[in-house]
């Protein structure tokens, strides 16, 4: 089946934020989505884009049961890290289940891979939940290591009322 | 103690930052892991398109550190997004340096942080924490952390330099 990889367009955002929830429902935290379309297109396309996103598109001939064209995404950004310099994050990637093994989420990684190469970035790091094998296993073939086992880094978050807690001693 | 400020780091503090990475690195036990220099840091932190932002800590000169260090903590950190809530800030890189700790330098960093995270629409600040340190897990958590590794199950993976020229080159 033929694709194309693109980075997205403003006009992608309603594409977007569809499969961001598909991803979510997927990772069993879809209660947890609070942003629409309309800040996706705020945040990633006016003066200081806070992520890049490249989107997956089949012909309309092969289109989805729905009647969607834009079949997978990617969505990353830029980090730094104190000893190695430029990287690149990979927050999001995910295709269609019914577009599944036709080689999209290679190519949409494999893009990732090119941006974060022209950029001059030396990693590209993600995250993936421990029970989400079928990932795990797509990304460790690719050369992935796991650092939380490796090396014993854990997610922390200041969110909400801690957030605001934390901000209003601020001097 | 000591009367300390809080300021923007600016293109002169860039050796103290490089000081300061390779002491945290040392304690991380890390420290052959850090091959970032002056020059990076300065054409990504304060070129045209900065990769992260930096605060430091800086004490009088009659308070200087035994070796005559003015500049005794940092924190660095980027904006990063999360395609559920939005914004985020993330911490990438937070130390005060021993002989000043306890003076509360670390809480007035991690107050202002929290601070610019609300004034700029973040809904978050996350950062990673390695899990045998718990000095600094207790720090984070008395102030309203949550470990989302521990809490969702979220683990950190990386694809490093060799394996993403493999990727982005086969099609």
């Amino acid at each position: 089946m033929k694709f194309t990889i693109c980075a997205a367009k403003p006009e992608d955002c309603k594409d977007i934020a569809r499969m961001i929830m598909e991803l979510a429902v997927y990772e069993k935290m879809p209660d947890q989505v609070k942003i629409s379309h309309k800040e996706l297109e705020r945040d990633g396309f006016g003066r200081n884009p806070f992520y890049q996103c490249l989107v997956a598109e089949v012909s309309e001939d092969h289109k989805s049961k729905d009647g969607h064209t834009k079949v997978g995404y990617s969505l990353f950004f830029y980090t730094y890290s104190t000893w190695k310099g430029r990287t690149v994050y990979m927050e999001d990637l995910y295709v269609m289940p019914e577009y599944r093994g036709k080689g999209i989420g290679k190519a949409l990684m494999a893009t990732v891979a090119k941006v974060a190469k022209e950029q001059h970035c030396v990693r590209l790091q993600f995250s993936v939940l421990d029970w989400n094998k079928p990932s795990l296993d797509f990304y460790l073939a690719k050369g992935a290591e796991d650092l939380t086992a490796k090396e014993g880094w854990h997610f922390l978050r200041f969110h909400g009322i801690a957030l605001d807690n934390l901000a209003r001693e601020a001097p | 103690m000591a009367n300390f400020i809080l300021r923007k780091a600016e293109p002169k503090d860039v050796s103290d930052i490089l000081r300061l990475i390779k002491e945290l690195a040392k304690f991380e036990e890390m420290e052959e892991q850090v091959v970032l220099t002056e020059k990076e840091l300065l054409e990504d932190g304060f070129g045209d398109h900065p990769f992260y932002h930096c605060v430091v800590a800086e004490v009088s000169k009659d308070k200087q550190s035994i070796e005559g260090y003015t500049v005794v903590g940092f924190a660095m950190y980027y904006f990063t997004y999360d395609p559920w809530i939005g914004k985020l800030l993330y911490l990438e890189d937070f130390y005060v340096m021993k002989e000043f700790r306890g003076y509360g330098i670390g809480s007035e960093i991690l107050k202002m942080l929290s601070e610019t995270a609300v004034k700029t629409r973040c809904s978050g600040m996350h950062f990673i924490v390695a899990e045998w340190n718990t000095t600094s897990i207790e720090f984070y958590k008395r102030r309203g952390a949550s470990d989302l590794s521990h809490e969702e199950g979220w683990r950190l993976y990386e694809i490093d330099k060799c394996n993403l020229l493999k990727m982005s080159s086969r099609r």
